[in-house]
């Protein structure tokens, strides 16, 4: 899943090459028309891959992970008419820990989601606007209360980001500010209980987080932080493949719901190539992707093609993961 | 004519009072200008038809004046 916070060229300017290089499951967005040709042009090629398109409004909640819960906060129905106001904003738990990711938004949108009674308490905020004096209010930072927060900055940019007085209220907020611009990539993990900060190739900070307090304890590091990386799913396997009747059927025979985002279908010789959009398939269950197209229910999903896809005389459908290992094959 | 080119730019968007543009043609490239110098209901999103001429006049009757008072200065001593 990839997040066009706003279409602004400094947050989507490098998307074109990213959903180039990636197989991506979807694609959300804020779907503000914005004029631009960058944007103009990562819209067209988002339809031509044929990537599943949300435009974000807050309400929704989009299942990447089961246990992953992510909410969309803004922008409202009604958007507020501002490519940086109607950025979109991410509330993303996991276990005992959220994260706040806010793009572009200011004090209105801010405001915004506050009057909308959202519960904005979390423990990672990705900083407003690059830390612009005109985004990360005090009384949004006191219903967020972050312990860690990340300003995404350029270095000696043209517009004096971070500004002072963003930085003043962050510290007020009691909040542990990381910066890119002086700390380089700034990775924070969680295992759903605790955080860990990794910070221009330093080693991790592990930082507590206090569920009465926004005071954070720099407890010792740790020698390194390895990401998260799911081991190869086993149990997924394709069950059926029916040449005639156009369908593949996936099959999780293991105990526990499989991430099937980004993963692939490939006819033989990779001819044509089918990609999951954002799915799950829970434990015990099928899926079958038909070639025509139809209504996707959580059991059957949707090629969309005009003509067939499967060879009468004999093909062969190859299942592989998001990053293109194999995981099951079968001939028909 | 030689002495003026046209280009579209993008008004991608304003911070802290610098439009920042984008050049239609190929995005990647950017510039900055006070949003002052834009015309005042320029809003962000714009497409902006930019015309620079060389104001020809304006440049010889200034290169005069400078090489005047060079000539000057340099008559004083």
């Amino acid at each position: 899943m990839v997040v066009a916070t706003h279409a602004h060229s400094d947050h989507i300017g490098g998307l074109a090459t990213v959903i180039s290089a990636f197989p991506v499951g979807r694609f959300v967005d804020a779907g503000q028309a914005h004029p631009t040709a960058t944007y103009e042009n990562l819209l067209v090629l988002v339809e031509e891959k044929g990537i599943p398109y949300t435009a974000a409004v807050r309400g929704q909640t989009i299942a990447l992970d089961p246990d992953l819960d992510i909410r969309v906060l803004n922008p409202a129905a009604q958007p507020l008419g501002d490519v940086n106001e109607d950025s979109v904003v991410l509330k993303a738990t996991y276990g005992d820990i959220s994260y706040l990711l806010t793009g572009d938004a200011g004090k209105p949108a801010e405001e915004s989601m506050a009057k909308a009674g959202l519960d904005l308490d979390a423990d990672v905020l990705k900083v407003g606007h690059h830390a612009s004096r005109y985004a990360s209010s005090a009384e949004f930072l006191s219903a967020v209360s972050p312990a860690v927060s990340v300003i995404l900055v350029g270095e000696g940019n043209d517009y004096g980001h971070p500004h002072e007085e963003a930085l003043e209220r962050l510290e007020a907020a009691g909040s542990r500010i990381y910066r890119t611009d002086r700390d380089g990539n700034v990775v924070v993990t969680t295992d759903g209980q605790k955080i860990a900060v990794t910070a221009g190739g330093a080693p991790a900070a592990t930082v507590t987080v206090t569920q009465t307090t926004s005071a954070v304890t720099p407890a010792a590091t740790t020698s390194t932080v390895t990401p998260v990386v799911t081991a190869p799913p086993t149990g997924v396997t394709i069950t059926y493949l029916s040449l005639l009747d156009e369908m593949v059927t996936v099959t999780n025979a293991g105990a526990t719901a499989v991430n099937l985002t980004g993963w692939t279908i490939a006819d033989e010789g990779a001819r044509n190539t089918y990609t999951f959009p954002v799915f799950v398939l829970d434990a015990g269950s099928n899926v079958t992707v038909h070639s025509g197209a139809g209504n996707e229910t959580a059991s059957d999903l949707y090629w969309g093609r005009s003509s067939p896809v499967w060879n009468n005389d004999g093909d062969t459908a190859t299942l592989a993961d998001a990053s293109g290992a194999i995981v099951s094959v079968l001939e028909g | 004519m030689q002495d003026e080119s046209t280009f579209r730019a993008s008004l991608d968007r304003v911070e802290e009072g610098l439009a920042v543009l984008l050049i239609r043609e190929d995005e990647s490239i950017r510039f900055t200008l006070p949003r002052s110098l834009l015309p005042a209901d320029a809003r962000e999103g714009d497409i902006l038809d930019v015309t620079v001429r060389r104001d020809t006049a304006a440049t010889k009757e200034a290169r005069r004046r400078v090489a005047e008072r060079i000539e000057r200065l340099r008559s004083r001593g």
